[in-house]
């Protein structure tokens, strides 16, 4: 037992010799420390995420249909993204960004710039110069259902998404793709086979909504459920239900 | 009331004013009668012979072969023409100075109206004074226009600076015209089509029809004119109507602060010229702070012993008065570029001027990080264009229709902020 150890230290420290010693790490310690994030505004999912919410410097996807609440989770991760100052940044692509609704969910649009390309191939240009540039705190890129394939080549996607990945991590910044799932198909069979998202994505969050709030006939709100379909920080698989309600702001209630 | 005060014949005038041996001369004025290149002015001799602004210098000895010709002495005019507006200013604080002998000024726009007198015209607004009034007013500007520069100014009054240019068009040197309010049709209906600024083609087209007088012009019917030459039609249809609606539009004075140093005998040593570029920043910055402004554009001149002038500039993104900043700009300006020979002077020149104000300090300032976001994106949008960069703004929060709520403000690209 001792000589496969006294092995293994030589090819360690051979391997640091010739790569580094930062080419080989002990992991002692590495997941105690906590794991910089943004919270979600929703206590449950924030626990069910594992590490309190969005991780920071990676790359993240919620998904959803039409009415599931990932707008309004997104928004509500962008307010909480800009009590640290920083600047965040909406790629719309499909051109469906609400102003009145986000500063209902406590977006302070001073802070928010939003950029509407062309295209989605405009879009990808213009977010990997973002990301490479640095200094952005969140970035969201919502993707509508229409464009999510044929506009850009998955090669050109992946290389891309490739090209982001040390920038992030490097600046600290967060990147969460909105991905529209059909209407009447909320469900991952819908998802294309040619994004390469799902592999550079930490954490995927499937969104869905399970049924109306109702007040004395007058709708108040919507009962979502969260599903945490990928998770490289904590244990994926997680379910979750929490209230969406609209009081003249919106709200994330528990249940 | 407005009163248009025009000298005709503007750059003969000044040539003819400083040497008393040109003024029997018919004057040719801008080079030699070899040279191909356009005519730059002429007096009212060569006018008469048939001589056209754009007409070549060759084509000018032609038409007018009795012709003095000589270069442009620009600098000349446009003092010339300060003294005018320095004149002028005891009046009116609104003069609207309409220089159309100078090179930069768009001559095809006048070419119509003065393509054979070419003045330097003032339009001043005499705000609402009434034309009793107002006819010794301005016999008194150009007695003192007379007195004072001693060029022979033509000057129109009417309510409208249309109306006003036209009278001071046609009038004779040394005296006026005044068009009473109301009148200004009758005055106009006899005028020459070629006064209304109209673009070749639609000009060309209206003398084809046969319409050679404003009044001809301001009788036909505007819908049928709208649909003939489209809508930019209509203000030229006020306009032979007397009815334009033009402002004045004084031109603001551009003020700039300067410091200067003569050297006894030229310098080459950049060290002497740091030090002195340091004592000048010391005095402008002074001189910006007892006037309680700062200047945002700054520029650094040297006379070299050539005769060559040096110069660098700089845009600030925030205007400046410390003296510690100017000098710092001063020394990079001089780092930017090598002094070839050795120097007579130097002038430190600030300008774009601004009252100075304090600067609310940011309690929570922008981190390094958040200001690299901020340029990035402006390179961005310079890129990309600013019809997709934008930054939502509410506008009525309480509108019943949300679209209505906000504004997304496209975000343009200011390279000074870069």
């Amino acid at each position: 037992m001792a000589g496969k150890k006294e092995k293994a230290e030589k090819v360690i420290s051979a391997i640091q010799k010739r790569w580094g010693r930062r080419i080989i790490g002990r992991s002692k310690g590495a997941l105690t420390q906590p794991i910089a994030h943004i919270p979600t505004g929703f206590p449950q999912l924030d626990k069910a995420l594992g590490i309190g919410g969005i991780p920071r410097g990676r790359i993240s996807e919620l998904l959803g249909a039409p009415t599931s609440g990932m707008a309004t989770v997104a928004l509500k991760i962008i307010s909480h993204a800009q009590q640290r100052g920083g600047m965040t940044v909406y790629l719309d692509v499909g051109q469906t960004f609400d102003p009145d609704f986000a500063l209902r969910c406590g977006v302070r649009l001073e802070n928010l710039r939003l950029i509407r390309p062309h295209n989605l191939s405009q879009a990808l240009a213009i977010l990997v110069d973002l990301i490479i540039n640095g200094g952005i705190e969140l970035l969201i890129f919502d993707l509508p259902v229409n464009l999510q394939s044929g506009q850009v080549p998955a090669p050109k996607f992946t290389a891309s998404m490739g090209r982001l990945l040390a920038p992030l991590s490097k600046s600290g910044g967060t990147l969460i793709f909105l991905t529209s799932l059909r209407p009447l198909n909320n469900s991952l069979a819908a998802y294309s086979d040619q994004v390469t998202l799902p592999h550079f994505a930490t954490v995927r969050l499937l969104l869905q909504k399970e049924r109306w709030l109702y007040e004395q006939q007058d709708v108040r709100g919507y009962e979502a459920q969260a599903w945490v379909i990928k998770n490289k920080l904590a244990r994926p698989g997680q379910k979750v239900r929490f209230g969406i309600t609209f009081n003249g702001t919106v709200d994330g209630d528990s249940l | 009331m407005i009163a248009c005060i025009s000298i005709p014949f503007f750059a003969a005038a000044v040539e003819r004013r400083a040497d008393d041996a040109l003024v029997k001369k018919p004057l040719a004025i801008g080079g030699q009668p070899w040279e191909a290149r356009p005519i730059y002015a002429f007096s009212k001799e060569v006018a008469t012979m048939g001589v056209k602004i754009g007409m070549s210098l060759r084509l000018v000895q032609v038409l007018s072969p009795d012709s003095y010709f000589m270069p442009a002495a620009e600098t000349q005019y446009s003092q010339t023409s300060g003294e005018v507006i320095d004149v002028l200013i005891d009046f009116s604080s609104l003069i609207e100075p309409q220089e159309l002998w100078h090179p930069f000024a768009d001559r095809e726009q006048f070419l119509t109206l003065n393509s054979f007198a070419l003045p330097a015209r003032y339009c001043l607004d005499l705000e609402g004074l009434p034309k009793q009034e107002a006819v010794p007013f301005v016999q008194e500007i150009g007695k003192r226009v007379r007195a004072e520069t001693t060029l022979e100014p033509t000057i129109g009054l009417a309510a409208h600076k249309f109306t006003a240019e036209v009278a001071a068009s046609v009038c004779r040197t040394n005296h006026a015209i005044a068009v009473t309010p109301g009148e200004e049709s009758p005055f106009l209906a006899s005028r020459p089509l070629s006064f209304l600024p109209l673009e070749k083609d639609m000009a060309r087209r209206l003398r084809l029809l046969g319409i050679q007088t404003l009044g001809q012009f301001a009788s036909l019917s505007l819908t049928a004119l709208r649909e003939q030459f489209g809508p930019e039609i209509v203000s030229f249809h006020c306009l032979a109507q007397g009815k334009s609606g033009e402002l004045v539009q004084p031109r603001e004075a551009v003020r700039i602060e300067e410091v200067r140093y003569e050297f006894d005998d030229p310098v080459g040593d950049l060290q002497v010229i740091t030090a002195v570029c340091r004592r000048l920043s010391v005095e402008l910055s002074h001189r910006l702070q007892g006037a309680e402004i700062q200047g945002r554009r700054l520029r650094l001149e040297m006379e070299l012993e050539n005769g060559e002038i040096w110069q660098q500039g700089i845009v600030l993104r925030r205007p400046v008065f410390d003296q510690r900043q100017i000098n710092r700009v001063t020394n990079e300006l001089l780092a930017k570029k090598n002094i070839p020979h050795p120097a007579s002077n130097v002038k430190l020149v600030v300008s774009d001027l601004s009252p100075a104000a304090a600067q609310q300090l940011t309690l929570f300032g922008q981190s390094a990080v958040s200001h690299q976001a901020q340029q990035t994106l402006l390179n961005l949008v310079r890129k990309y264009r600013s019809d997709k960069f934008y930054q939502p703004q509410p506008v009525d929060r309480d509108h019943p229709l949300p679209e209505r709520r906000f504004h997304l403000q496209p975000i343009s690209y200011d390279p000074l902020m870069v």
